[in-house]
């Protein structure tokens, strides 16, 4: 079975609001991605987009956290994108192998990377690709270790890091991150660290980081050379 | 058990502490509120052994006790790992448990729909770890007006359960209970930051020590959890002594046979042990 994620390639997943999403991405390599709960999207606009907008299956992912979600936006989405804080609960996995369409999974912050073979179990027979989140490094802060991203690549061919789970949380009302960690130039060491390692794509979830940027720097480093 | 005198302030809203049956949770109490029960509901047989131990323990030594169990482990490290009776069967054993002992029970919860049929049992409704931001699961919760527990995330803040349980309020119900049970430290590790105690309560929301989750090495056992079983009395001390509102721990009748965290439930010997030191405190 050739996967999905080898026939459309996408250097970026952006996650958007559900009226952002009806605008086209900035590149076709981006796709966006709609978080389902967080935005109220009832079944009875899912029914009807599916009905009338069928086109946008095409543009989006729908993030979902619940095996009730995984449901509800089967019919609608592209691709089904799971938060770290589902990637052990079991149910939601379970719902979202059952709909057949390629997952994009995130490792939780405290899951350890050798786990990340316990989780891939859980999804046998879906075509997945995981994203790395970094792992919990004190309060508000993640690292990025290539030992996640060593596991990542001998379990899956096709895998992507979170620039913002990296990157942000820069306001936080509860001041654990220091000023020094939130500085635009470490984005590039990301990138570069994960290019290297073989990483596919990229997620941004918030706005903190231009998208278009990531994009130039990913057309301007292909295969891993600057 | 009479309430306390100072009810729970909760963004303004107050909540007397009843939990259930003639249960209430007291303030910075003397002696804290027990919640212990099998980290799985296993069989009947054992949840009865189990919950007819503690209740007649916590009477003996003036400690308010709530039954603590689970039907279904949905966040098991392996999917070959037994997940417990179901929902059908823990519901109704559950049921059958709080009737014939007369206890107020605790469970946890992974989807809305589970709340609301959880909630026709249970005075308390607890939220895992791994979902404590789930706003569709905290709002179902919420709705029951039961109360509503939830444990912090490994990697969260103090301040982010703070936030949770502003959330909770704005959803209508003031009756919540926030819980420590470790932070990550590495990878397979957890230490208990006592700041949290502190800080999770500077709201005036009650405050649960989660005593033998919080010893766990998550996934340190080649595909499961392990845990420093002998770290639970001593933490579970110190909180006490931090001026938590409840004590959380899982007990078993045979712990080194349990389906779920075999090392770090505690045999009843030495649940009785530790309550008794919890109540000389």
């Amino acid at each position: 079975m050739t996967s999905f994620f080898e026939q459309n390639v996408f250097s970026c997943l952006q996650f958007v609001e559900w009226s952002a999403a009806e605008q086209p991405a900035p590149s076709a390599d981006c796709l966006y991605v709609c978080d389902v709960e967080h935005y109220k999207v009832t079944a009875a606009t899912l029914a009807q987009k599916t009905s009338t907008q069928r086109p946008h299956r095409d543009v989006y992912g729908a993030c979902v956290a619940s095996a009730e979600a995984a449901e509800k936006a089967a019919p609608w989405a592209r691709l089904l994108y799971l938060p770290m804080e589902v990637c052990r609960q079991s149910d939601v996995l379970e719902a979202a192998v059952k709909t057949k369409l390629p997952l994009v999974v995130e490792r939780g912050v405290f899951l350890a990377p050798d786990d990340l073979q316990r989780l891939a179990e859980k999804l046998d027979g879906a075509d997945f690709a995981f994203v790395e989140c970094g792992s919990a490094n004190g309060y508000s802060d993640r690292v990025l270790d290539p030992r996640s991203l060593y596991f990542m690549r001998t379990l899956t061919k096709y895998f992507g890091v979170s620039l913002s789970d990296l990157f942000g949380h820069n306001d936080t009302p509860y001041v654990h991150k220091a000023k020094w960690m939130i500085q635009t130039h470490f984005l590039e060491a990301f990138m570069t660290a994960s290019q290297a390692f073989g990483s596919s794509f990229f997620v941004v979830k918030d706005t903190q980081i231009d998208v278009q940027s990531v994009l130039d720097w990913v057309n301007q480093n292909k295969n891993g050379k600057k | 058990m009479k309430p306390n005198e100072k009810t729970i302030p909760a963004q303004g809203v107050l909540w007397d502490g009843h939990i259930g049956k003639d249960v209430y949770l007291k303030r910075r109490p003397v002696r804290p509120l027990i919640m212990a029960g099998p980290c799985m509901f296993e069989s009947w047989e054992l949840g009865l052994t189990v919950a007819t131990f503690l209740k007649d323990k916590c009477a003996q030594l003036g400690l308010p006790y709530v039954f603590k169990s689970s039907y279904d482990k949905a966040n098991r490290t392996s999917k070959n790992s037994v997940r417990g009776p179901g929902a059908k069967q823990g519901l109704e054993w559950l049921h059958k448990l709080r009737d014939t002992l007369n206890v107020p029970i605790l469970t946890d919860v992974h989807s809305p729909q589970e709340a609301r049929e959880a909630a026709q049992v249970a005075d308390i409704i607890q939220i895992p770890a791994f979902l404590f931001q789930q706003r569709e699961l905290l709002a179902a919760a919420a709705s029951t007006n039961k109360v509503v527990q939830v444990k912090k995330g490994q990697w969260a803040t103090a301040e982010d359960m703070v936030t949770v349980a502003r959330y909770l309020e704005q959803c209508g119900n003031p009756k919540i209970t926030l819980v420590e049970r470790g932070t990550c430290f590495g990878y397979n590790n957890l230490v208990v930051d006592y700041r949290n105690l502190v800080d999770m309560g500077k709201q005036g929301h009650a405050v649960i020590f989660d005593a033998t989750h919080a010893v766990q090495l998550p996934g340190a056992g080649d595909g499961k959890s392990s845990g420093l079983r002998h770290m639970v009395a001593p933490l579970a001390r110190a909180a006490v002594a931090v001026g938590v509102e409840g004590i959380f721990m899982e007990v078993h009748t045979a712990p080194e046979k349990a389906l779920s965290d075999a090392d770090t439930q505690l045999s009843l010997a030495l649940a009785g042990e530790i309550l008794e030191s919890l109540a000389r405190h």
